[in-house]
């Protein structure tokens, strides 16, 4: 039968291909092409454990954010569900729901969103890491990374979903404070680590996803009495509602909504609170949560890479706001300038057209010096004792290394360095010290996978050098020069600080295995280094 | 997996020279003997290592290459009556150099080889262990003179080649001292595998007896 029908397909026109007519309204047809939206809201206020701490707006915040998507004229969303009640926010209803959500959204335009008012908490796991944990219905504080939901299998949950457009509000924290409550061991454990060594918990989204939160890591996300929301939900809300279309083009997009909630959750909270965000979509925002484009929206700068997080946006002359966060301008030509302090990170002409939005962080980079030219120090020698004791003693080496940054590829950027040292040393052989002068000259290329944090940049990746090595003798029964050369590979790692536009300091390694003739025998050993460079970008 | 071996043969062939530490485990000893030599007779050797000898010219200079670093002792003949023991300290890849060294006066070592029973052994051989002196034939009625020997002590061992007896012995000897070793080897055949002392004779001093045996 198959074969009937694939002949019947091919026969019947002749050719791969080709239309066919439908009768359709124009109406029908935009609705054809228009992504379809679904929402999941969470309010978790019922608690079976008393050791929880009511919210008391949770279910409100969930209602009233369901009702700004619901409106026709704001969010139009089609498939709005809320969770509130005790039974339905278990973390088995949760996750039903979550699946069932993701089962629905199946075209890649869908655009989903998933909100979470509840108590957050951290907990480790089997394996012993430290997870975080939105607080269900029926979560145990005591037995928390058991009982309540991981915020990885929430977002699993939603990968799932064929849809590319999804976005995760966390109305929660987990530092310990307002939402988000912890075991006492657990709080003092935190309390001695400091904010800066946990794991970010909202920034390991998945690909393609936007997930928005109430507060950044060791923050507090905050009910208030006068708003009757949670903070961040109300001005969220409030974003939706009017006031967040940045651009004017008639949308309010998931970022521009986030940057409004941001803005006045950072007053509103005298600067205690600062909502965080993670797009992984750079470049491009297509999740709009209320209204429609009726326009081309005005220019806009953006940025939400944590390297940038701090800088001052001053536009021709004029101090237009802080990232992380968007900003929106006039078409044309501008100056832009990013400044931390008295520090400039960047300065210089920018023209910008309707509907464009430039990622600030890419703007950066491209004007960012590129390469480095660095004047280097350190020590290298091979990994065994008997080795330096025998062979070639640990030595002090100088030299230049030049490293053009994401020369490769988008994040892989090439190292050559060039180092060496001549000077006395001494063998440490069985029947003496043996004296003589060492000579060493090392060429080595690295390719490195670079990864940009804030100031530093982190580099890891293959090597390869050549070495030359000689030890001279000149002993009253011995006089000779014994020379060896090698093609050695190895790895390179490195942590570059970039001090200013112009300098950077750099520590680096390298361990290398090098094949060697000693005593009319091949050896393999192993050779490593590291060296400290101060260079000039440029 | 090729690519892999290839790169490893690049990587092999790709390296050269090499380092050799040997010179280093070895030096050179040179020194000058003062006084009289018998360069006929004069020689200087590593004890235990008899390979490494060297000739004494006239004007008492020695030279010995390739001696293990660490002490070595030196020891020999310088004339028939003076020798040479000493220790000195030989550093890797170095020439060390002796100052004058003044011979001492010599032991005289005497070895008698013969049967238990006191019956003359043919073709016996003598070794002082560690030095040049090895592999020394006693005459036919069983006596070796060494003569000259530089004091102190030896194993001194002695063989009749295809008899597969040897004894060997501790010997220490001081300066100006005359020592005669006396070896009975035992027969390992038992008497009756000997000729018996009618044919082997016996040593001075003693009879033959019926029995093959001497007294």
């Amino acid at each position: 039968m198959a074969c009937a029908l694939l002949w019947g397909c091919s026969h019947s026109s002749g050719e791969k291909g080709g239309l066919v007519s439908v009768s359709a309204t124009p109406e029908e047809l935009q609705r054809g092409f228009e992504s379809r939206r679904f929402a999941l809201l969470i309010g978790v206020t019922e608690l079976d454990d008393d050791a929880w701490r009511p919210l008391r707006f949770a279910k409100k915040d969930a209602h009233d954010f369901a009702s700004a998507l619901r409106d026709p004229g704001l969010g139009h969303f089609g498939d709005v569900t809320v969770l509130t009640d005790r039974a339905s926010t278990t973390r088995g209803g949760i996750l039903s729901a979550a699946r069932a959500l993701a089962a629905k959204a199946d075209r890649p335009d869908d655009i989903i969103l998933v909100y979470v008012s509840a108590h957050g908490t951290l907990a480790r796991d089997g394996q012993g890491s430290l997870r975080r944990y939105l607080v269900s219905s029926d979560a145990q504080m005591r037995k928390a990374s058991q009982t309540a939901l991981s915020v990885e299998e929430l977002e699993s949950a939603i990968d799932a979903a064929g849809s590319r457009r999804r976005v995760l509000v966390l109305a929660t924290c987990h530092s310990g404070a307002g939402k988000s409550l912890l075991p006492s061991a657990l709080q003092g454990e935190l309390a001695s680590l400091k904010g800066a060594t946990f794991e970010r918990p909202l920034e390991e989204a998945s690909k393609a996803n936007i997930v928005l939160s109430a507060s950044d890591w060791g923050e507090t996300a905050r009910e208030d009495e006068t708003l009757q929301n949670d903070v961040y939900t109300h001005f969220l809300v409030e974003g939706l509602i009017g006031g967040a279309d940045r651009n004017g083009d008639g949308a309010v997009s998931a970022t521009e909504a986030h940057d409004y909630a941001r803005r006045h959750t950072w007053t509103f909270s005298s600067g205690r609170q600062r909502p965080s965000a993670e797009l992984l979509e750079v470049g491009a925002d297509p999740v709009l949560l209320s209204g429609s484009i009726r326009r081309t929206g005005q220019p806009e700068l953006y940025s939400y890479a944590p390297r940038l997080d701090g800088f001052t946006v001053r536009i021709d002359g004029e101090q237009r706001g802080e990232l992380p966060g968007g900003i929106a301008l006039r078409p044309g030509l501008h100056q832009i300038e990013l400044t931390k302090g008295s520090d400039v990170l960047y300065s210089d002409g920018l023209n910008v057209g309707l509907g464009e939005r430039v990622d600030l962080e890419r703007l950066v980079a491209h004007t960012e010096p590129s390469r480095s030219l660095s004047l280097a120090g350190g020590l290298l020698g091979f990994v065994d004792q008997q080795s330096r004791d025998q062979l070639f003693p640990a030595a002090p080496n100088v030299g230049v290394a030049f490293r053009a940054d994401r020369a490769l590829l988008d994040r892989v950027s090439v190292g050559v360095d060039l180092s060496g040292y001549s000077g006395p040393q001494q063998l440490q052989l069985t029947g003496g010290t043996i004296p003589f002068t060492a000579t060493s000259l090392l060429l080595g290329a690295s390719a490195l996978y670079t990864i940009d944090w804030r100031d530093l940049s982190f580099l890891i990746g293959p090597r390869v050098a050549a070495l030359w090595v000689q030890r001279s003798f000149s002993l009253s029964a011995y006089s000779k020069d014994q020379t060896a050369f090698t093609i050695t590979p190895g790895a390179h790692v490195g942590i570059a600080l970039h001090l200013s536009r112009a300098w950077e300091a750099s520590l680096n390694g390298q361990a290398m295995l090098t094949v060697l003739a000693v005593d009319g025998q091949t050896r393999v050993l192993g050779f490593a280094g590291g060296w400290l460079a101060v260079g000039y970008r440029f | 997996m090729r690519r892999l071996i290839a790169i490893a043969v690049l990587v092999l062939a790709s390296a050269c020279g090499g380092f050799d530490d040997q010179p280093f485990k070895v030096g050179v000893v040179t020194g000058k003997l003062n006084g009289a030599v018998d360069t006929k007779r004069a020689w200087v050797a590593v004890f235990g290592h008899p390979e490494l000898i060297s000739l004494v010219s006239g004007d008492g200079s020695f030279r010995i290459p390739n001696v293990p670093v660490g002490t070595a002792e030196l020891i020999g003949i310088v004339s028939p009556s003076t020798t040479l023991r000493t220790s000195v300290a030989v550093t890797g890849g170095s020439l060390t150099e002796l100052g004058p060294v003044l011979p001492q006066r010599a032991a005289e070592l005497e070895v008698r080889v013969m049967a238990r029973g006191g019956q003359k052994l043919s073709g016996g051989r003598v070794d002082l262990a560690g030095t040049p002196l090895v592999n020394l034939a006693v005459d036919e009625d069983g006596d070796l003179d060494i003569g000259a020997v530089p004091i102190g002590c030896y194993d001194l061992a002695a063989t009749v080649p295809g008899m597969g007896a040897r004894q060997e012995r501790r010997t220490c000897m001081t300066e100006g001292e005359h020592l005669l070793v006396d070896y009975a080897l035992p027969d390992p055949n038992g008497t009756e595998g000997l000729e018996g002392c009618a044919v082997t004779g016996c040593l001075a001093g003693l009879t033959c007896l019926d029995n093959g045996e001497c007294e």
